[in-house]
């Protein structure tokens, strides 16, 4: 039996008006509380109602169906865990080769910076993205042709003979082997004007930051064992404050001179977050990398406090709409303390741009009590 | 008062939420046929922004579909399950937007000719029956519920900031919201 209050605390929940600990309050009573479930699911129901009678039902283009769908072979054979998505290509085979061929052309650019055209804006276009682009769009135009020369041919073949035809099974299965390849160029020359439109519309050409890239490559290619994933539209410039084992957090003109930003791949976005400082062999820094795709983050710290016995440091997200925080890993014990790496997945609930918070804590924490006042790096956006 | 019940379709939903649990893509695409309308109309209406709103409908099937596998039927329905997941995300972009989007944009709803219904599968999935039925429900609201609903639902404002844009207490919005939702569950479901 549930309450009027219930029923509101449901739609609370579901609009995300809950404060944190009520959230979770309320979270823990629902495996116990059938009652309370089952108003939950008529809430929902509710809401959904007053969704479809608010908007009206639009459907997408399929090209959103067939990049839902690309996003699904690529998880299918990507395991969850990090370590193993090492092994795995991530990507349709037949990106792959073009997005390589775009990557490496992008990443010529980032170092070289030599060749660049101007939009008619103004704004700098690289030559290879331009250029991979064209390819792009060349191997579609090619592909559709041939296409219509097959889907042609096939008719021809259809007047020609009834039932089973070896040739006209043959045109047929090669028109859909194009098909299919046209279906995946689609897909790729997306991600690349998706890319490209990031490089126009990003941060200027001094704000790209190759060193910033460079590492980007070398932990992704941990990640996925291959440099093809990287490109480097660099933008987006977000604030990073560092709380070195402060209580409160530090004041705006007392916030290190540290940047991040959001790196683009084909096909995903990378969020990297990156320190810059004047004397980074003293500070503790991150660099973070948050892929949204596979809801996976790698975290490279350096220049750790020194850890005592009973001492871990310990990773957390934080919701900054419900307040709450969530342990997402804890750094390995090295014999100096003084660096380390975190492979953590985002949690269900939590948004790729929460912020957050790498803490000292007691050895043997249980995971549920927010960091307190042993704050040693805390990411916070400018949002 | 017209039926306004979700289709029958809570059995077909979970048997293709069990499919696409256990990997079958063409489960994941009669789900996507099913709910993508509502999904990318809703983030269009939250977004105001085509673009925008693709990227969210795409958001939100992936992330149904690496999340089937603890999606519950019995705590939840696969259309408000979306539904919230693609609220969610809507909320994310516009938060991160900073700028509210302007009046017009938040109240972007596609016009007939804009949407698919001339998709034979689109109608048939999307029942404009039951939309029109639920908008006639909808119409017998209260305009300032409906008003405090809005904000709340669509454009992911606070009680507070709800109370600051219509020039009426906090407590007054609580109530507003309280009994808006009240009276929707009275006018959508049949006495």
């Amino acid at each position: 039996m549930t309450t009027p209050d219930d029923r509101q605390t449901c739609y609370d929940y579901l609009l995300e008006s809950l404060p944190g600990g009520e959230r979770a309050s309320f979270e823990s009573r629902l495996p116990f509380d059938t009652a309370l479930a089952a108003e939950l699911k008529r809430c929902e129901s509710d809401l959904a109602d007053y969704a479809e009678a608010s908007v009206r039902a639009s459907r997408p283009p399929e090209r959103v169906w067939r990049a839902v769908q690309a996003g699904m072979r690529g998880e299918a054979r990507a395991p969850v865990s990090l370590a193993a998505s090492r092994r795995a290509p991530g990507w349709s085979a037949v990106v792959w080769p073009f997005a390589a061929l775009f990557l490496l052309g992008l990443n010529a650019w980032q170092y070289s910076r030599t060749s660049e055209l101007l939009d008619a804006s103004g704004e700098v276009l690289p030559a290879s993205a331009a250029a991979a682009l064209a390819e792009s769009r060349r191997a579609a135009a090619e592909a559709q042709s041939e296409i219509e020369r097959l889907n042609a041919r096939l008719a021809a073949l259809e007047g020609a003979a009834g039932g089973a035809d070896p040739a006209r099974e043959s045109v047929a299965l090669e028109r859909d082997r194009l098909a299919e390849r046209l279906e995946n160029l689609e897909v790729n020359y997306l991600s690349l004007v998706e890319v490209a439109e990031s490089l126009m519309n990003g941060t200027s050409l001094e704000d790209r930051d190759p060193l910033l890239a460079e590492r980007a490559i070398e932990l992704l290619a941990q990640r996925d064992g291959s440099r093809m994933v990287v490109s480097g539209g660099l933008w987006e410039r977000v604030a990073m404050r560092r709380g070195d084992r402060a209580v409160a957090p530090l004041s705006a003109e007392k916030l290190p001179p540290t940047y991040s930003y959001n790196l683009w791949t084909v096909g995903n976005t990378y969020h990297v977050r990156k320190v810059l400082e004047e004397s980074p062999q003293s500070e503790p820094y991150a660099l973070a990398f948050v892929d949204p795709m596979s809801q996976q983050a790698i975290f490279s710290f350096g220049n750790l406090p020194e850890l005592a016995a009973e001492e871990e440091l310990v990773l957390w997200i934080h919701d900054e709409i419900d307040g709450g925080y969530a342990a997402i890993g804890e750094l390995p014990r090295l014999e100096n303390g003084a660096a380390g790496n975190v492979a953590a997945r985002i949690p269900d609930g939590y948004e790729v741009s929460s912020d957050f918070v790498l803490s000292l804590e007691s050895d043997g924490m249980d995971g549920k009590t927010a960091p307190g006042e042993r704050v040693v790096l805390r990411t916070v956006s400018e949002r | 008062m017209p039926p306004a019940h979700e289709p029958d379709l809570s059995d077909a939903s979970s048997r293709l939420a069990v499919e696409a649990a256990e990997g079958s893509e063409a489960a994941m695409r009669e789900i996507y046929d099913r709910y993508s309308g509502l999904v990318h109309g809703l983030a269009l209406r939250m977004l105001g922004d085509e673009h925008e709103a693709e990227e969210v409908t795409q958001d939100t099937f992936l992330k149904a579909w690496r999340g089937i596998a603890s999606f519950d039927s019995g705590r939840s329905s696969l259309r408000g399950w979306l539904c919230i997941i693609a609220r969610s995300k809507s909320l994310d972009r516009l938060r991160r937007r900073r700028v509210r989007p302007d009046q017009d944009k938040a109240r972007v709803v596609c016009s007939p000719a804009e949407s698919d219904f001339s998709d034979e599968r689109a109608s048939a999935r999307l029942c404009p029956e039951r939309h029109e039925a639920l908008q006639r429900s909808l119409a017998l609201l209260r305009v300032e519920y409906r008003s405090s609903l809005e904000l709340a639902y669509f454009d992911g404002y606070t009680q507070r900031e709800i109370a600051e844009i219509l020039g009426i207490p906090e407590g007054t919005v609580k109530s507003f919201l309280r009994r808006g939702l009240q009276q929707l569950r009275e006018i959508f479901v049949p006495a």
